[in-house]
């Protein structure tokens, strides 16, 4: 991970962009009909490629632009950083989609101030930093906090993608799409679409 | 502390008190001794509608206001407020001030109310003081109760704080320390709020006792103390407050 013009972006995987995140360039969005996606892994899934993933499929089918502000094991801290300065750069976008695997991923710096890296698990220290911020209500607060100030900053419809067992970020306000477990990409991006054609019958006559 | 209206975390809603905080009465009257200056000193902690320590919103010309946000230093603890470094910042520039600081909390908290404040209330300040905290603070919260708690080092030599154990919120601020999370937490805030802020000038500040922040801030040395003995005292407060018009000159 590191710091690029404010955003945080991805430093390994394919189909990066100049900020480090997997979609086009920001010159290249067309900002007047454009979706956020917001999260990390499952949203990125390097191991496929890109036309592949479900924010690429979606768009394709809703024939909209999209910007895919994840990174690979971000968490709430990398997820507040994207998308609290995308709102102060960029125009609203139409729908937002959150989607968090490891919600609770917490970033690191090296001693050069110069990276910032996600946790390594092998160190026994870091697997005891995460009980205890589990258990001091630190990721509760951190969640709570977040949650209010996403629902603060955007006004436009959101979509969660839920999955079994991964913590959800949003509780309140939002529309939450469960996944099942084993569902592909292209499942995702029809269930996301079809959610998507109910919200905008309704809001149109 | 708890989240009011505006959605902002608050503390001590609509209350005027004698003590508060580390400024305690236990204290006070262990630290009395003769022909001390804070014998007769009387204090009224006045917490507005949204628990923070200065006017309601509705009486701030919010034409002509600046914003300070910190944490007990900024508040004012053991201090009047007319010897705040807020208050008399904003006399010197003839304008109204709101004070976000809350005392005990981080940059969780600072980073929440004063990006909650910018997007909620569309009048902008015209300046912006951040008072960087100690970056090892945290809020907590149980999902059964109202109240935030905020934890920091000194939560570590208490016995019990609610539920949680004292043990692990201290080694839980070791290992954050240790492993670089709370230097990674404390870049991403910088940078959050540089840029959520930018187009209003921000002047920052923290005391030299503390891990440094960036090039740009201020700092005040340790000086005089307030009735608390443990906070800035009243020439403190002057020095920061011409510390801030200096650098706004």
């Amino acid at each position: 991970m590191q710091l690029i013009d404010g955003f945080i972006g991805n430093t390994a995987g394919d189909d990066l962009n100049k900020l480090g995140h997997r979609c086009k360039d920001t010159e290249l969005i067309n900002f007047h009909n454009y979706f956020l996606v917001a999260g990390d892994n499952l949203s990125l899934s390097f191991h496929i490629p890109l036309e592949n993933t479900y924010p690429y499929l979606l768009a394709q089918k809703l024939k909209m632009s999209y910007y895919n502000l994840s990174v690979f094991n971000g968490g709430m801290d990398v997820c507040k950083n994207n998308i609290l300065v995308w709102h102060k750069r960029f125009k609203m976008p139409k729908f937002i989609i959150i989607d968090f695997t490891f919600l609770n991923a917490l970033v690191h710096y090296d001693l050069t101030k110069q990276k910032l890296f996600g946790s390594n698990f092998d160190d026994e220290n870091i697997k005891e930093l995460y009980d205890q911020a589990d258990h001091n209500g630190y990721f509760y607060c951190k969640k709570l906090l977040l949650e209010k100030l996403i629902i603060n900053y955007y006004n436009c419809p959101i979509y969660q993608l839920k999955q079994n067992n991964t913590l959800a970020l949003l509780d309140n306000g939002i529309k939450n799409i469960l996944i099942e477990d084993n569902m592909s990409h292209v499942e995702i991006g029809d269930l996301l679409f079809r959610e998507n054609q109910v919200l905008t019958s309704k809001v149109r006559p | 502390m708890i989240l009011g209206k505006l959605d902002l975390i608050g503390s001590r809603h609509n209350q005027t008190l004698q003590f508060t905080g580390s400024d305690t009465k236990q204290l006070f009257n262990l630290n009395k001794r003769k022909d001390w200056f804070f014998n007769d000193y009387d204090i009224s902690y006045s917490y507005n509608d949204l628990g923070h320590r200065c006017k309601d919103i509705n009486n701030i010309d919010l034409s002509n206001y600046i914003m300070f946000t910190g944490c007990s230093n900024t508040e004012g603890i053991g201090l009047k407020l007319e010897h705040t470094y807020p208050y008399l910042v904003s006399k010197k520039l003839s304008c109204d001030y709101y004070n976000l600081a809350i005392g005990s909390t981080g940059l969780d908290v600072l980073e929440y109310n004063l990006l909650t404040w910018l997007q909620k209330v569309d009048s902008k300040p015209k300046l912006v003081i951040i008072q960087w905290p100690d970056h090892s603070r945290f809020l907590s919260k149980n999902p059964n109760y109202e109240s935030f708690i905020p934890f920091g080092r000194w939560s570590a030599s208490s016995t019990t704080i609610g539920k949680f154990s004292t043990y692990t919120i201290g080694r839980f601020i070791v290992n954050s320390e240790t492993s670089l999370h709370n230097l990674a937490r404390k870049a991403l805030t910088e940078n959050i709020l540089f840029q959520l802020i930018a187009g209003i000038p921000v002047i920052t500040l923290q005391q030299s006792n503390l891990q440094y922040y960036h090039d740009k801030t201020l700092f005040w040395p340790n000086g005089d103390l307030a009735r608390d003995l443990i906070h800035p005292g009243i020439k403190s407060h002057e020095y920061i407050a011409n510390l801030i018009l200096e650098n706004i000159r």
